[in-house]
Parts: structure tokens; C-alpha cells; sequence
């Protein structure tokens, strides 16, 4: 383990809980965000435009878990997990913070 | 009509939702056209509260007003149904509506008996309103507007508090409901 994931509350208070309501097994959304611990850049992919900085991660059929990744204290910051267009509106407005 | 929101509006929120000025919900405060019902005004410099069904009536007059009904002429119509049919906020409970020379109301409930409650508010005066004042669209687009506001209030609540950051570690049980142990054997 290399990384520290960390979320931002909106991601507890709205994403997780709507995964939930969904029916959504959230274990592999655990093992997906595990992989992240070991190595974020593996399964992910770099934003640009307005999301760079941001990484993306596919899960689930159509769902996106969006990060940054700080190299330098070595975490990655959940900032959005959504369905793909969800996930990018989330994670442009919340990346402000 | 029941109160929507058990919330209230200050003078400047009811300005911005409605259209109508600041000066113009004080003006017509005074005139005793519409008047927040949550609280008063105390004099100057003090907060009054509307209500949802007060920002329908702000909201009603200047529809009024946009259609070049002036302010007697609606306070006319209102005194004269305020004294007459004991109805306290006749806006936002009638239907108002015109034969093209009187006005003809209908108590919201009661609008397809409408034969059986015509009413005309003229009778004090010269008092003529040429349209259907559409209550139900001005209600729904308050209604939209306030729903807008909470959300965005929520959002603002929800991004203040993105600054406090949660480690997966801390809610992996909670939330995941795994347990850490589970994990490190499987690696």
C-alpha cells in the first residue's frame, strides 16, 4: 500500500449513499478504490481541459471514480464517483474546493 | 391554498425571486396592498417576512401592474374583497379573472362551479382586468425558484464542509462494511 485514499464529504453525503439506494454491490467499489491505494495510475486515465489534474477510473458498468493524486504526500482524493456525466459535472465543480 | 414552505423570506430574497423592487414591496407594505404576514415591518430599518403565499401575492400584483393595472384599481379590488367575502388574502385563494369589464372571481376550490360564484369586484368602482391571472403558473415557477435556492444552499453547505477529508481506512466499516482484517489475509 502506497497511497492514502481520502474522499471529500460530498462523496460520502451524496455519491456513496446514491450508489447504495441503487442496489450497487459497494464491495467491488472497495476493491476498485483498494487498487487505487496501490497504484493509481494503473487502471486510470488523465483528464484534460477543464478536469486536468483529475484521473479517472472506470467501475461498473458506466460509473466513474474521479481522484487527484498528490505525489508528494502521497494521497489520492476521491472527488467524485458517479455515473459517467454526473461524474464529470461533480468532479468540475467540486475540483474548485 | 396551504403555506408550502414553513420558512420565511426577507424583503430582499422576495425582491430577487419575484421581480418586484425593494421600494415596490415597501411601498405596497404601506399601502396595506401586500403585506408579509410572518413579520411586520416596526418601523424603519426593521425585517419583515413573507411567507410562500405572500411571494404568490407580490408576485400576482406585479403581474397586475406588468399588464398596466394600477395600484387603486387592485387595492380597489382587494379592499372590496377583503371587506365583503371575508377572504383575508384574496390573491392567492381566487381566481381572477375578466369579462373584459368587471372583474369576476372564484374561490380556487370551487372554479369549475364558477357559474354558481361570479362575483364582480367593480361594484365600488370602475374596475376592468382582461386576462386570467395564471395562479397555478405563478405558484410552480415560485415553487421551482425556492426548490433552486434550498439546493443550492445545500451545495454550498455540502462544498464548505469538502474541506474536512475522510480516509478510506476511517469508514472501510462503515460505510463498505468490510473489515480491514478480511482484506490484509486476502493480499
Amino acid at each position: 500500500m502506497e497511497y492514502q485514499v481520502i474522499f471529500i464529504q460530498s462523496v460520502l453525503k451524496d455519491d456513496i449513499p446514491k450508489i447504495k439506494k441503487s442496489g450497487i454491490n459497494l464491495e467491488t467499489l472497495y476493491r476498485s478504490l483498494k487498487k487505487l491505494e496501490r497504484n493509481p495510475y494503473g487502471s486510470s486515465r488523465a483528464k484534460s481541459g477543464d478536469l486536468s489534474n483529475i484521473r479517472g477510473m472506470d467501475w461498473n458498468k458506466g460509473y466513474r471514480v474521479l481522484f487527484m493524486v498528490d505525489d508528494i504526500n502521497k494521497i489520492v482524493k476521491i472527488v467524485s464517483i458517479d455515473c459517467h456525466d454526473e461524474a464529470y459535472k461533480k468532479a468540475k465543480r467540486r475540483k474548485q474546493d | 391554498m396551504s403555506n408550502n414552505y414553513e420558512i420565511a423570506f426577507n424583503t430582499n430574497f422576495v425582491s430577487s425571486l419575484t421581480g418586484a423592487s425593494v421600494a415596490q414591496l415597501n411601498a405596497w407594505d404601506k399601502k396595506d396592498l401586500v403585506s408579509p404576514s410572518i413579520l411586520k415591518s416596526s418601523g424603519r430599518g426593521s425585517v419583515r417576512l413573507y411567507s410562500f403565499k405572500d411571494i404568490i401575492e407580490v408576485k400576482t400584483v406585479l403581474y397586475l401592474r406588468t399588464n398596466n393595472i394600477s395600484i387603486p384599481k387592485i387595492k380597489l379590488a382587494i379592499d372590496y374583497l377583503k371587506n365583503n367575502l371575508d377572504y383575508r388574502a384574496p390573491l392567492s385563494e381566487l381566481v381572477l379573472l375578466s369579462n373584459g369589464k368587471d372583474v369576476l372571481c372564484a374561490p380556487q376550490s370551487k372554479y369549475n362551479d364558477i357559474s354558481a360564484k361570479w362575483l364582480a369586484a367593480n361594484k365600488h368602482g370602475q374596475l376592468v382586468m382582461p386576462f386570467v391571472v395564471p395562479l397555478g403558473a405563478i405558484t410552480q415557477s415560485i415553487d421551482a425558484a425556492i426548490k433552486k435556492y434550498n439546493e443550492r444552499i445545500e451545495e454550498a453547505e455540502s462544498n464548505k464542509n469538502d474541506k474536512d477529508l475522510v480516509s478510506l481506512k476511517d469508514i472501510e466499516g462503515e460505510i463498505f462494511g468490510i473489515s480491514s482484517n478480511i482484506y490484509s489475509k486476502r493480499a
